[in-house]
This record gives structure tokens, sequence and C-alpha cells, in this order.
């Protein structure tokens, strides 16, 4: 094999199969699939913040929710065209975060966190009751999607190629010198203060980073279901995205992704048999927190050191 | 000896500090301090426990504003200027306690010092791994931890942490250096050779060092001037002779034992 190949095997192992599954013809794993990219990509938004940066965020909802009901909003109500509606949900995304993240950046800890929860409290409530423009409780229904993407194979092979592009260019972010940054401050903010690194700038900057992802996942999101509804604002719904994280591996670059797959299959598996898929999550996040705090990546990397001695 | 020699040079003042105080809750950590900083000097600061050494410190490097006074670093004012602009102007420092990435490894601690001198740390699409390999080695090699470039930070001993820290100041090329007790809790023979490296380092170098420190053996084989603070104020400030003879320091710090 060429060095190239055998360097990224798993990844063009995966990607292969993820670009020939529609020949399965099986609707089910093409809609299963759709739906783990997008939280795949959304829990990779999320580790930016709290595997890179080290601050805990309850309200990523938000982000996830502005981009899809602005995209929402402005294909369906306004009529603009796709790639429109679709860059401007982003940009909004990216205002949001950075309006939001000013406040948040300026505390650390508990505090970064409950305001992350305040704000996505606030976007919940927005969607919630801005009952003319967002349609309330009843959701934003009926999203005028383009007749191509309303095909479900090419809405999978869209997000497929919507989430490579935007993975790969959250694996450049991670690895570069910026990211090398927000593991510094991570790890030791004060230091990195006296590095000569203006730390708050560093940190905003990753909220933004962090909130257009989380964007772009919720714009799949509403196009995927042709809708919006407030509960994707709700904290439990950050809460989901930040198990996933939790479960999937915080420090590697390829934990969330592992978490979303896990956690997304696992609940509708679990679905088919209890309406009790708390009680599992619960008992999932505990024994993440107290077995396993590296997650699923943790346990890959343990077996390749321990049965996969490489030669 | 360290005067003839600058002497001979046109000195230039680095930092210049006026009337410093700093108070906190009434108790006053600093009264009225003042004290010049030549350029190319090793200058001490000594004093017992709680003298105010190390708010003195906080104080040039930004991290505290003073009650009263002003710190100049050639010609001008850090009043208002953020700590990390501080570094970037010239002015690193080390901590009393250990302040390092304990959880980077040794290169990685050294390579960011790196990648924030040169400002790279704001660029998402620079690609950081092997950066600055070579530049980290070298410094490495100066700090005597090449062998440990692997590990990470947290599992080296107390005293090579006290290095790996030295190194992450010397790779953001200072024009001073601050260092807060850098041989506190060292081994004897530790401190010793690291006096020797701090010594070379500084030479070789032409850098300007202002270090805190405990141990008066240390202070007087190295210092080209010592600057004497006691209960936040300065008793004493000149070139080792003068403070070995000075009576008021005799008296409150070395307790009259000769030198
Ligand atoms: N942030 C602070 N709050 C209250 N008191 C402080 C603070 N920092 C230092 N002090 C007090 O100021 C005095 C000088 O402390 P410090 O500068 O650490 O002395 P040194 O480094 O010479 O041992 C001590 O009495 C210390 O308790
Ligand atoms: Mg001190």
């Amino acid at each position: 094999m060429p060095f190239y190949v055998r360097k990224n095997f798993w990844t063009i192992t995966a990607l292969a199969l993820l670009a020939i599954l529609p020949l399965t013809g099986s609707r089910y794993s093409i809609d299963l699939t759709t739906q783990v990219l997008i939280y795949a990509l959304f829990a990779l938004s999320l580790n930016i913040l709290v595997g890179y940066l080290g601050n805990l965020s309850f309200g990523h909802a938000a982000f996830f929710s502005i981009g899809g009901y602005t995209c929402a909003i402005l294909l369906t109500t306004y009529n603009f065209p796709f790639l429109i509606s679709f860059l401007t949900a982003l940009a909004f995304s990216a205002i949001a975060a950075f309006l939001i993240g000013l406040v948040c950046v300026r505390r650390n800890h508990m505090y970064f966190a409950m305001l992350t929860l305040a704000f996505g409290m606030l976007v919940w409530a927005i969607a919630l009751k801005w009952r003319p423009v967002t349609g309330g409780d009843d959701g934003f229904v009926g999203i005028n999607i383009p007749t191509i993407l309303s095909n479900p194979i090419n809405f999978y092979y869209f997000t497929l190629l919507t989430s490579i592009i935007a993975t790969y260019a959250l694996w450049t972010i991670c690895n570069s010198t910026f990211g090398q940054a927000m593991i510094a401050i991570r790890e030791n903010q004060n230091r990195a203060l006296f590095l000569g690194i203006d730390t708050q700038s560093i940190r905003l900057k990753a909220f933004v980073i962090s909130g257009i992802f989380a964007g772009l996942s919720g714009i799949l999101f509403a196009l995927y279901n042709r809708g919006m509804y407030p509960e994707s604002a709700f904290w439990t719904e950050s809460g989901q995205v930040l198990i996933m994280v939790l479960l999937g591996g915080m420090h590697s670059f390829i934990g969330p992704i592992l978490g979303a797959i896990a956690l997304y299959s696992l609940e509708i598996f679990i679905n088919q048999f209890t309406e009790y898929w708390q009680i599992v999550l619960g008992g999932i996040l505990l024994i993440v927190v107290l077995i396993a705090p590296e997650g699923l990546a943790g346990g890959v990397i343990w077996v390749e050191k321990n049965f996969l001695k490489k030669s | 000896m360290g005067r003839e020699k600058l002497s001979e040079k046109k000195l230039i003042v680095m930092l210049k500090i006026s009337n410093i105080t700093k108070s906190f809750d009434g108790f006053f950590a600093l009264d009225d301090v003042s004290l010049f900083v030549d350029q190319g000097v090793i200058h001490a600061v000594i004093g017992p426990n709680g003298a105010g050494k190390t708010t003195f410190f906080n104080i040039i490097s930004g991290i505290l504003a003073p009650d009263n006074g002003s710190v100049y670093f050639k010609g001008q004012n850090l009043a208002k200027i953020e700590p990390h602009k501080i570094v970037q102007l010239g002015i690193a420092r080390s901590f009393q306690r250990v302040n390092i990435f304990p959880r980077k490894t040794v290169f990685e601690n050294i390579q960011i010092a790196l990648i924030a001198r040169d400002q790279l740390h704001r660029s998402p699409f620079k690609k950081a791994s092997n950066l600055f390999s070579e530049e980290v080695e070298e410094l490495l090699k100066v700090v005597n931890l090449f062998e440990q470039v692997e590990l990470r930070g947290g599992d080296l001993s107390h005293g090579m942490q006290k290095q790996l820290e030295l190194a992450i100041a010397l790779a953001s090329q200072p024009k001073i250096l601050l260092l807060d007790e850098p041989t506190a809790g060292m081994s004897l023979s530790e401190t010793q050779s690291c006096i020797k490296l701090l010594k070379n380092i500084v030479q070789d170098r032409a850098l300007t060092l202002l270090f805190t420190e405990h141990d008066m053996q240390v202070v007087f084989g190295m210092a080209d001037y010592i600057s004497v603070l006691h209960h936040g104020r300065l008793i004493a400030s000149g070139p080792p002779s003068k403070i070995r003879e000075n009576s008021e320091v005799k008296r409150v710090y070395l307790g009259n034992k000769a030198l």
C-alpha cells in the first residue's frame, strides 16, 4: 500500500463505505446515516469548545437552531435562492456566536457554562414565542427545499459532501497553530497569556468557529426534516450533543464522531424496546465519567496499543 | 565588577520604576518603591518572605495595577497595557510556582511559546506539527532537556520543570527576563548548575535579567546589582559589595551574619 493510503486507512475505508451506502437500496440506512452525519458535525463543532478550548457549553443548541431557523425562514418565508439562504444562515450563526461569545468568554469555568446555558434558553424562548416568524411551538414546517435535494439519496450525498468538507476544515483548524493555542489555553490559560497570547481573543475566535459549524449542522437538520422546531433549541438538545462528545472522547478529534454514531444508533435501538431512553442515557453518562473519561476514542487507542502492536 | 564593565558602555535604562505603591486591604505590599534596571545587567531583588518581591514582578508584568507610581520599559509607560502585550514588547517572566503546560510534551511547551512569539497563534490554517522543531531542539539543548523532548511537562522532576519554564521564557526572545525565584525547590547541585546556566544564557544572549532569590550565596555570586526589599520598602540598592556592607540590610535581613 502506498504510504498515504496506509496512514489514512480507516478514513479512506469509512469514506468508501459511506460513498457506496446508497447502493444497498435501504432507505432506512440512508436516513439513519444522514442523521448521524448531521449530529456528528454538531458534536465536532461543540468539541472545539469543550475538548480543545476546555470550556464547557450547555447552550450549543442555540447556534444549531439559529442556523436551521434562519435557513428555513429565508428559503420559505422570503423565497430566497438556496445558496443565499444557506450562506446567510451561516453568517447569522457566526454573528450570533460573536455577540454571545463576547459576553461568555469574559468568564471561565462554571460562569462560562452558566452563561452559555442562559443564552441557550434565550434563543429557545425566542424560537418558541416569536410565533409569526418561527411558527412558535408548532414549529416551522414545510421548508421550501430545492427539488434536487428532495430526493433522499441526493440529500444524503449533499450531507455527506458538506460533512466531509466541514470535517476537513475543522481538522485543519484543530491541527493548526491556532489549535495549539486553544490547547494551551485549556491546559494553562495563565501561562498562555504570559507567552504573549491574547487568550480572550483566541477564545472568542474559537467560540465563533464552533458556532458556525453548529449552525451548519442545524441547516442540514432543518433541510433534512423540512422543518425546524423549538425543541432543537432546548437545553436538553445541548445536553445530548455534550453527551455525544463525552461518550466519544473529547480529547481526540474523531471522538465526537464516534460518540454521535454510538449515541444516535443506540437511541433508535433502545426506543424500539422501551420509552425510558433517558435512563439509558444517564447510565451511559455515569459509565463515561466514572470509568472511561477518554470515551470511545480512548478505548480505541487502548485496543490499538495493547492488541494491534504496529509492525 | 559588573558596574565597571558596564560603565564603559553607555548605560541604557531598560526598566524605570518610579514610586510604586500597592496595598491589599490597607496592607502595604509595596511602599513607594523606585528603581532602575540597566540594560545588560543582572539585577537581583532580595528580601525575606512577604517582602513584596512577587508583587513587584506582578506589577511589572501587568497582572496587578499599582495604586500609585509608574513602570516605564524603554521609555514606554506600561500602565494600561495588557499582560500579553507587555510580553510582546519583550518582557518575559517565569513564576515562583512552576507554571508550564503539564499535559503538553516538552516539545509542545516550547513550540507554543515560539508560535506565540511569531504571532502565529491566530492562524487557523497554519499546520503546527513539526513547526519550529529545530529551534525547539536548540532551546532544549540550552537548558539540558533535550533527552526529555517527548515526555510530558508534568512528568518531569521539579528541577527540570523549572528549567523547562526558563526555556519557555527564553523562547519569546525577551529583552528582559523576569525570573521569580528560579531555583526555588531545587537541590543544592541543581541550584548550582542552574545558576551557571543562567549566567551563560544572559551572557550569550546579551539579556537583561531581573530575578528574585532567597539563597544569598546565589545572589552574591551572580548579581551585578542588588535591590533589597523589606516590608514593601526598598531599603538598599547597589552593587553586591555595597549591599554586603549596608548596616540596615545586615540588621533587617541578614541577621547580622557575616556575608
Ligand atoms: N493578591 C493578594 N492579596 C492580598 N495580599 C497579598 C496578595 N499578594 C500578595 N499579598 C501580600 O503581600 C505581601 C507581599 O507578598 P509577595 O509579593 O508575595 O512577597 P514575596 O514574593 O517577597 O514573598 C505578603 O504579605 C502577601 O501576603
Ligand atoms: Mg514571592
